[in-house]
C-alpha cells in the first residue's frame, strides 16, 4: 500500500474551499485527472512531463507524485502541456511513493 | 483527437525519430514550448518515433544539442507537403488537368440510350424515332435537357402505339420509358347461330339468347339449325323489328355411335421347315455395312432381327450398331380359330375402340352388342347411346 502522506496546509484549506463551493478539485488543487476505459485507453490530465517511456510503462510526473502506467504495447496516442493519452493493455495504474515537494 | 488529425494535415505534420538516453527529456522541452505531439512509438530502447506539426520542429532544435539527442524527420505530410510535391511534378500536374477537363467535357455529352418498357414495339423503331428528333449518342446533355419536353410530346405523336413515354438523362445514359398501349381484347362476333354437331334425338333445350327452332324430342341431323341468332320485339303500333344477336343455349341431345369390327374364321399361320439363314451387319449412320452370314434360305421367309447399339450417338447419323437378322424358311398354313376366340378378339378390339369413338368426358349410357358370322368373317358391332351437348356455333 502506497502511503502519499498527510497534504499540507495550504492544500488541506483549498480542498475545504473546493468541497463547500463545489468547485472542480482538480482545477482548486491543481491535482491530476484520470480517466481509465477498460484495460485500453487512460488519459490523463494536468500532467507535468514525461519521465520514462517504454512498451511496458510510462512514468508521468504529476503535483502528487510519479504516476507509474504498467501494461503491455503501450503507446503515447497524443501528448500535450496539459494531457496525455496512453493507448495499450493497461495492467497497473500506481502512485510512486515519493511525494513532489512543494 | 479526429479534429485534432484533420487540423495535423491542413498545416502539415512530420514523423519524426529521435535518438538518446534523454529523449523523454527532449519530449518535455517541447511540451513546455507549446509542442503537442501523437502516435509515440518506441522503435527500439533510446529510439522514438513521434509526429508533430511542422512548424513545431524549429521548437526542438535547440533542445537535441542540450538534450544529447539527435533528430531526424522521416516523413513530411499533410496538403501543404503534398501540394510542394505536386507542384514539383509540373508534367503530372497537367496530366491531371487534362484528364479532368476531358472527364468534365466528355461527361456533358450523352453516350448511352436505353429503351425499356417495349414489348411489341420494335426497339430499333423507337431508335430510329429518337435520331430523327436529335437524341442519338454524342448530342450535348444541354441540348436534350432543354428540349425535353419537346422530345416527348414528339415521340408520343411519332409512337401512337405508346400510352406514355418520359425521357430521364442520368449522367451519360439518356432513359427512355415508354409504356404501350394495351389492346382490347376482340369482341365477340354479335351475330351467330347454335348449329347441331352430330345427328341425334333432342332431350332438353335451354335458350339464353337467341330464336329455338327446335323442340325436345326432335330428331336433328349434323349442321342443323338449332338456334337462330335473332331476337324479334314487337312495338306498340305492331311491327316486329327483328335484331341480330349472338345465339347462346344449350341442347342435349340422345346420340348414337357404332363400332363395327371384322374378325377372319380362318387365319395363315408360319410352319418352319428347317431352313435357317444368321446374318450379321453393322450400321454406322445411314450406311449399312453386311459382315458375315451363317447359312442359306430360299422361298417364303419370316425374319427376327436383334439390333445392339454400340453408340447411341446424338442424332441418327452419328448411331453405331451392330444388326443380327434371322430367317427361317417356312410353309404358310390356313388355321381355323374358333368362333369363340373370334368373339373374344372382337370384343377386346371394341373396348379398346370406345375410347377413341366418344369425346373425352362422355360415358355411354348403354352399349348394345350384336355379331354374326358371314363366309367365314365374323362380323361384331356395338351400338353406343349417350346423351350430351350438341348445340356449336356456325
Amino acid at each position: 500500500m502506497v502511503k502519499l502522506g498527510k497534504p499540507p496546509k495550504k492544500a488541506r484549506f483549498g480542498a475545504k474551499v473546493a468541497e463547500l463551493f463545489e468547485l472542480p478539485s482538480e482545477v482548486v488543487l491543481d491535482l491530476p485527472r484520470l480517466v481509465l476505459t477498460g484495460t485500453e485507453q487512460l488519459l490523463v490530465e494536468n500532467h507535468r512531463g514525461l519521465l520514462a517511456y517504454s512498451r511496458s510503462e510510462i512514468c508521468l510526473q504529476t503535483s502528487l507524485g510519479v504516476l507509474r502506467v504498467s501494461g503491455e504495447e503501450l503507446d503515447i496516442k497524443l501528448i500535450t502541456q496539459d494531457q496525455v493519452n496512453i493507448d495499450g493493455r493497461i495492467g497497473k495504474v500506481e502512485w510512486d511513493a515519493r511525494r513532489e515537494k512543494e | 483527437m479526429i479534429s485534432q488529425r484533420i487540423s495535423a494535415f491542413c498545416q502539415g505534420y512530420l514523423v519524426a525519430m529521435v535518438k538518446g538516453a534523454r529523449s523523454e527529456e527532449l519530449l518535455n522541452r517541447g511540451l513546455a514550448e507549446g509542442a503537442v505531439f501523437w502516435d509515440i512509438k518506441r522503435k527500439a530502447p533510446g529510439t522514438i518515433v513521434f509526429k508533430l506539426h511542422a512548424w513545431q520542429f524549429s521548437v526542438l532544435r535547440p533542445h537535441f544539442y542540450r538534450t544529447g539527442t539527435r533528430g531526424k524527420i522521416l516523413r513530411r505530410r499533410g496538403w501543404p507537403f503534398f501540394l510542394r510535391r505536386v507542384w514539383r511534378k509540373k508534367g503530372w500536374l497537367l496530366g491531371m488537368a487534362l484528364f479532368l477537363s476531358l472527364l468534365m467535357s466528355l461527361s456533358s455529352f450523352i453516350w448511352f440510350i436505353e429503351v425499356s418498357g417495349v414489348e411489341e414495339l420494335d426497339q430499333s423503331r423507337v431508335r430510329q424515332e429518337l435520331t430523327t428528333l436529335g437524341l442519338y449518342p454524342g448530342v450535348s446533355r444541354r441540348q436534350i435537357k432543354q428540349k425535353r419536353d419537346w422530345l416527348i410530346r414528339e415521340l408520343r405523336i411519332r409512337l401512337p402505339e405508346a400510352l406514355w413515354v418520359t425521357l430521364r438523362i442520368k449522367g451519360v445514359v439518356s432513359e427512355v420509358v415508354i409504356a404501350e398501349k394495351t389492346a382490347p381484347p376482340p369482341m365477340d362476333e354479335v351475330r351467330g347461330n347454335l348449329v347441331a354437331a352430330k345427328e341425334g334425338l333432342i332431350t332438353s333445350i335451354l335458350v339464353i339468347d337467341g330464336t329455338p327452332l327446335v323442340r325436345e324430342g326432335d330428331t336433328v341431323s349434323q349442321g342443323e339449325l338449332l338456334i337462330l341468332g335473332e331476337t324479334g320485339r314487337t312495338h306498340l303500333d305492331g311491327t316486329v323489328e327483328a335484331r341480330k344477336v349472338k345465339a347462346v343455349g344449350q341442347v342435349r341431345a340422345r346420340v348414337w355411335y357404332e363400332i363395327v369390327i371384322e374378325e377372319p374364321l380362318t387365319v395363315l399361320e408360319p410352319k418352319a421347315t428347317g431352313g435357317y439363314q444368321t446374318a450379321y451387319s453393322f450400321r454406322v449412320g445411314q450406311r449399312l455395312f453386311p459382315l458375315f452370314s451363317r447359312g442359306k434360305v430360299a422361298g417364303a421367309v419370316i425374319q427376327d432381327r436383334v439390333v445392339k447399339t454400340i453408340i447411341p450417338g446424338r442424332n441418327r447419323l452419328s448411331l453405331v450398331e451392330i444388326i443380327k437378322d434371322t430367317f427361317q424358311t417356312v410353309d404358310w398354313i390356313a388355321a381355323a380359330v374358333p368362333p369363340e376366340t373370334a368373339l373374344a378378339r372382337a370384343k377386346k378390339k371394341g373396348e379398346d375402340r370406345i375410347g377413341s369413338a366418344l369425346l373425352s368426358g362422355i360415358q355411354p349410357n348403354t352399349i348394345r352388342e350384336f355379331w354374326e358370322v358371314q363366309s367365314e368373317v365374323l362380323h361384331y358391332r356395338l351400338i353406343l347411346e349417350t346423351e350430351e351437348e350438341i348445340a356449336v356455333p356456325d
